[in-house]
């Protein structure tokens, strides 16, 4: 046994009121999963990459002197650092920074103005997904029974119809655009989650704590909510981080099929799409594009990590 | 006298259908050991894009025409070498003075073989009789039936037999095409047609063994290599759908002797990477390529081939007045504001040609093409630019927006309809930013699948839509009668009553130098109204490994043609 | 037991009856027809056309008609091929599920080990290596991994070391098989091994194997008695989906490897309105999806005893 030195004990007092006083502030569970995050330092890097990624979507279109679907025709496929000598527009004497692709736009511009398009799409189909996804898995599973049968019926049904069908006729409906593509995406990209959290439901509502939640009266909305939802959560955010790069590569899928992006839009997807055709001969325009995306999805999914182990209440220290 | 001059004019047909391009190819690689090509022995694979149906009454695609050529021999063929009509099933031919009967005379002694190669009938007159009353029998929907009503009373019956109301009945007998005897076989046209020949050699227009057909079923004939007989120069052996078509030596084929291939595999590919990567490591012999692909054997030292396909392309131009382009200025604006050239150079980086007349592949009478003649009557310039004018362009301008009624350039609502496909997109952007930059007319882009643009296209709901033609037979009419205002494939509303009495009246001249010149009348009306945008005629661009020597042939209407193909040793 | 099996059944059925109809009529809303062709066709043979293919009828005509002959697994003619749809789906089907199997086999074996190990050598060499593989198969799109092992794997192989072992394209012998499978499984492997792993760590800072531990049982016993048990079963629940994403993505890998598969048909049948062969594909493929979520729901009670299997 090691001996521990009296000196790192003190005597708190004889008040009774202080010798039960809590030592440490009381944390809550959103407090103490924000603390464990900031100290972990690699989930703390991935949310700076995702920060600087979406911050030069953002500004770099606007401070570049090239627009994004403005074509040079005298120096199409022009390597890493090529001066624009085109006269006549407004980035004649600048560089073309990652070069210019087969129409001899500004590769630079058009990958943050993709990386706009690709992240709205990715993050708010994420999100559609685990809203949607936890809502109805929640229900399912807890509730179980007819209910269960007839929402798993339900969902089975919107699965088994084709992602292409549902694109094509809401193609057809709606304009075709971002909104669309989210639509779509989200339509079919919930049913996964869903699952998993009635997965995770069923087992766990045979547990002790939510028996003792219900024998002491608990309403089944509460016992969703704060018990079953918060004890499904690390697995669902892993699966949230890898539902986007799901998102980012329907949307590359979608262009691969002629219904992403309208033109001369572009996503990282179709960037890489076009970059490929070409690789051989031009790597630079299938690698840039495929860094962004694979730097973006490596950065959601190790900031996921780290939420996880932020949330999972057993790894408290 | 009349006799005589439809004599001269029939000698006059044989020239028009003379050359395009010279000889067939060569390999300019051969023998160097860069790309030796596929290891088996006396066979080659050659990468096609197209292979849904087999049974040739219902093919449309030119790849399985391709494929036809090979295993099915029609009364006559294209040489490889020239495009010229050559005998092929029928050893030789005669037509009656008025240039409406003509009679076959069948080889003797050539076989049906099935797909192990066994002989299983002889070809007779009465297969011909067979396969093309089955193309005509309506039940079998072909959507190139109209091949077969050159003859005598056969739309007529085809009409009769659709139930189309109100047409007189005709009886299947009563069809201009009886087999006199097994070999001879005697058709009867509606009309005069100087190029009838081209008819006769479409692909379509094979033979079709009765009891055999009838044995296996309309429904499965031509589904798989057992359910076909072949008389041509291979026959098939193997058919993975919409992957690969194996095609043997046919021993029996009355000119094998001169075939020293034994086997190709016909593979189809979708991935453009996957075509270069397989040509390259030695899985495929010949396959198309893109404008980098090409820069990038061209880089290596490997030469690549090229050859005019025969596709004209444009821009259709809804001319009604549901679309802004119903002005004619505006039409002459974008017009101007294209630039040809550069849209080749970006997109293509190719070969390709700037379109100096819709009509592209077909041969001349004075000249080795027919565009050549117009070329001349023009000054020698072709009749559409190859760089952009902006300041023609926008000298249209003005009138456009008085004609239009519009105040502003950017009232101006143009969409460019395109279907989907990295170089239709890559086009239509390149089409909208010349047009933005030398007009400051913004037009749209809408990115449709095929089907739906073709129900766009057909139902005039576009404003320009990028499109192509390709010559079914060499003659001038086969790609300018379509701007004649009742042809089905006129997809632009535009109804000149001029330009029609100018078609109709080539149908009667029967001076061929006459008659192209009325073409080349309607080339300029076409230039003048607009109703199409002309902007390039394609080339294709392949590689072939070293295994091919010489033989072979692509060329207009025969995309594919590797009977005589001669192998390195 | 076999009450709820028999259950699950006719709800199996009933999904596919509403999946099949929702599906004709969907797709009939599709702008265009099948039989627009580059060339456009006369009145007359368009009626021949749309008798032959028995689309002359009103459409619920065609409906009834069409349930009909599903009933008696006939799926009807295709129109751009003129063969009978049944004929190609289970044609073609039979490579991609040959496809198929052997990137889940692979995604499924080596995923789950790789997650396992990771999660007990937390911090380790295995972590950091499935933490790299599934990295990858995270974040390269299959298409680009795809091409890049067709040109790097395939074709530099064969022309810079003359090592001829992997063929470019191509299906029927094995070694054809190798990166297609590799490149269509990565994704899954990747998602699959994640999964483990988190579903692991959880399961081994539970009570009841601190319970085994203190039992004195052996790490071995533990994770192969209880842990691997356990944990496995968010991994199942994603079995059915993962089944779906190899399905579609082989639309992708077969086009790369040029590989003979029901995949393309899904997605040309579509855009050339095929109309009997979209819904052959979707009746195909919607019930193999079904089938696959009823095996993953029965296996999962199978595996875990609290989930009961209630009829």
């Amino acid at each position: 046994m090691e001996k521990i030195d009296s000196s790192r004990f003190a005597w708190v007092g004889e008040s009774a009121h202080d010798r039960e006083a809590i030592g440490r502030p009381s944390l809550t569970f959103w407090q103490d999963a924000m603390r464990r995050l900031v100290k972990n330092r690699v989930a703390f890097i991935c949310l700076i990459i995702i920060l600087v990624l979406t911050l030069f979507s953002v500004i770099a279109p606007l401070v570049s002197p090239f627009d994004y679907r403005e074509q040079h025709y005298s120096h199409t496929n022009a390597p890493m650092g090529t001066v624009c000598n085109e006269s006549g527009v407004s980035g004649e004497g600048h560089k073309h920074i990652f070069g210019t692709d087969t129409l001899g736009r500004d590769i630079w511009t058009r990958i943050w103005m993709g990386g706009r398009v690709s992240l709205t799409i990715a993050v708010v189909s994420a999100l559609v997904d685990l809203i949607l996804g936890s809502v109805y898995g929640g229900i399912s599973g807890y509730f179980g029974g007819t209910v269960d049968i007839i929402m798993m019926r339900l969902l089975e049904i919107i699965n088994g119809i084709p992602y292409l069908i549902i694109v094509i006729l809401l193609m057809m409906i709606m304009k075709p655009g971002m909104f669309t593509i989210i639509v779509a995406y989200s339509l079919v990209g919930w049913i996964p989650m869903a699952r998993l959290v009635r997965g995770q439901v069923v087992a766990l509502k045979e547990q002790e704590f939510i028996a003792a939640a219900e024998a002491m009266g608990a309403s089944p909305w509460r016992i969703i909510a704060r018990h079953l939802l918060p004890n499904t959560l690390s697995v669902v955010i892993v699966r949230v981080t890898l539902a986007i790069p799901g998102a980012i590569f329907s949307e590359a899928y979608l262009s691969y099929l002629g219904l992403g992006i309208p033109l001369p839009m572009c996503s990282w997807g179709s960037l890489a799409q076009a970059g490929i055709e070409n690789f051989r001969i031009y790597p630079s325009q299938l690698i840039i594009p495929a860094i962004c995306i694979s730097l973006t999805m490596l950065a959601f999914n190790m900031f996921g990590d780290g939420l996880r182990d932020a949330f999972d209440p057993k790894l408290r220290r | 006298m009349k006799n005589r001059l439809f004599a001269g004019l029939l000698a006059v047909t044989m020239l028009l259908v003379l050359t395009v391009s010279a000889l067939a190819d060569t390999n300019p690689n051969a023998g160097q050991g860069w790309y030796p090509g596929t290891s088996e022995k006396g066979a080659i694979t050659v990468e096609i894009t197209t292979m849904s149906k087999m049974n040739p009454i219902l093919q449309t695609y030119s790849n399985e025409f391709s494929i036809d050529r090979h295993i099915f021999d029609n009364l006559v063929k294209l040489s490889p070498d020239d495009n010229s009509v050559v005998p092929a099933a029928a050893e030789s031919w005669e037509t009656s003075e008025d240039g409406l009967t003509w009679t076959f005379h069948l080889r003797p002694g050539m076989k049906w073989v099935n797909s192990k190669g066994e002989v299983v009938a002889d070809v007779t007159a009465h297969d011909f009789v067979f396969g093309w009353s089955e193309l005509l029998n309506p039940a079998n929907a072909a959507e190139y039936y109209a091949f077969a009503t050159v003859f005598k009373n056969a739309q007529a019956y085809y009409d009769y037999a659709s139930g189309v109301e109100g047409a007189p009945e005709v009886k299947l007998e009563d069809v201009g095409f009886h087999a006199v005897d097994d070999l001879t076989l005697v058709c009867e046209l509606e009309t005069y047609l100087p190029y009838f020949l081209q008819y006769v050699k479409f692909e379509v227009m094979a033979p079709v063994y009765e009891p055999f057909y009838k044995e296996v079923g309309a429904d499965k004939f031509g589904t798989s290599p057992d359910t076909l007989l072949y008389n041509g120069a291979f026959y098939m052996t193997d058919w993975v759908l919409e992957n690969s078509i194996t095609v043997q030596k046919n021993t029996s084929w009355w000119n094998a002797d001169a075939v020293e291939l034994q086997k190709i595999n016909f593979v189809k590919y979708t991935d453009t990477n996957a075509m270069i990567n397989a040509f390259q490591g030695g899985e495929l012999d010949v396959t198309d390529i893109t404008g980098e692909q090409r820069a990038m054997l061209q880089a290596e030292g490997y030469q690549t081939i090229n050859y005019p396909g025969g596709y004209s392309y444009f821009f259709w131009v809804n001319v009604t007045d549901t679309s802004d382009m119903r002005s004619l200025s505006l039409r002459k604006a974008i017009s101007a504001a294209i630039d040809r050239q550069q849209i080749i150079d970006t997109v293509f980086k190719n070969d390709n040609k700037v379109s100096t007349a819709m009509t592209y592949g077909i041969s001349g009478v004075a000249h080795e093409s027919f565009a050549e003649a117009v070329v001349e009557r023009n000054g020698g310039a072709g009749l559409y630019a190859a760089s952009a004018d902006p300041e023609l362009a926008k000298s249209f301008l003005p009138a456009a927006l008085e004609e239009l009624g519009y105040t502003d350039a950017s009232q101006i609502k143009v969409t460019l309809m395109t279907s989907e496909g990295t170089q239709n997109e890559l086009l239509s952007q390149v089409v909208q930013e010349q047009v933005r930059k030398a007009l400051g007319v913004e037009l749209g882009i809408e990115v449709l699948t095929i089907t739906e643009s073709r129900a766009r296209r057909n139902a005039l709901q576009f404003d320009m839509f990028m499109g192509g033609w390709g010559p079914d037979y060499n003659d001038p009419m086969t790609d300018l009668e379509l701007f004649t205002t009742t042809n089905g494939n006129n997809h632009t509303g535009y109804s000149n009553p001029e330009y029609d009495a100018l078609i109709e009246s080539t149908k009667t001249e029967l001076d061929a130098a006459k008659r192209e010149q009325l073409f080349v009348d309607a080339e300029f009306i076409l230039q003048r109204d607009l109703p199409i945008i002309p902007v390039y005629w394609r080339y294709e661009d392949y590689a072939a490994s070293e295994k091919l020597v010489e033989g072979f042939a692509r060329k207009p209407f025969q995309a594919l043609n590797l009977i005589y193909t001669k192998l390195a040793k | 037991m076999a009450r709820y099996i028999i259950k699950r059944l006719a709800y199996a059925v009933l999904t596919l009856f509403v999946l099949i109809s929702l599906t004709f009529f969907m797709m009939r809303m599709l702008p265009g027809d099948p039989f627009l062709g580059d060339k456009t066709v006369s009145a007359t043979t368009l009626a021949n056309m749309q008798a032959k293919y028995g689309l002359d009828k009103p459409v619920f005509v065609q409906y009834l008609i069409y349930m009909g002959n599903c009933l008696r697994g006939d799926l009807g003619m295709s129109i751009v091929y003129n063969r009978d749809v049944m004929g190609i789906v289970s044609e073609s089907f039979v490579v991609s599920a040959d496809l198929g199997i052997r990137a889940l086999l692979f995604a499924f074996i080596i995923g789950v080990l790789l997650g396992a190990v990771a999660a007990v050598k937390r911090g380790g060499f295995a972590d950091s290596f499935s933490m790299f593989i599934a990295m990858i198969g995270v974040s390269v799109p299959s298409f680009i991994l795809g091409a890049l092992l067709q040109y790097f794997l395939a074709l530099q192989l064969r022309k810079v070391f003359h090592i001829n072992l992997l063929p470019i394209q191509g299906w029927g012998s094995l070694n054809q098989t190798i990166l297609p499978a590799f490149a269509l499984g990565l994704g899954s492997l990747a998602t699959v091994s994640r999964l483990m792993r988190t579903s692991m760590l959880d399961v081994l800072s539970s009570d009841y194997i601190k319970t085994a531990k203190s039992k004195g049982l052996s790490q071995g016993q533990i994770i192969r008695r209880h842990a691997l048990r356990n944990a496995i079963m968010p991994v199942i629940t994603i079995m059915g989906p993962t089944v779906a994403s190899v399905l579609t993505g082989t639309f992708v890998i077969e086009s790369i490897f040029n590989i003979p598969g029901l995949g393309k048909y899904f997605v040309i049948s579509i855009k050339d309105l095929d109309y009997t062969m979209i819904s052959g594909t979707v009746v195909f493929y919607g019930g193999l999806l079904i089938l696959c979520t009823l095996v993953v729901d029965l296996l999962y009670g199978f595996i875990d005893p609290r989930v009961k299997l209630e009829g």
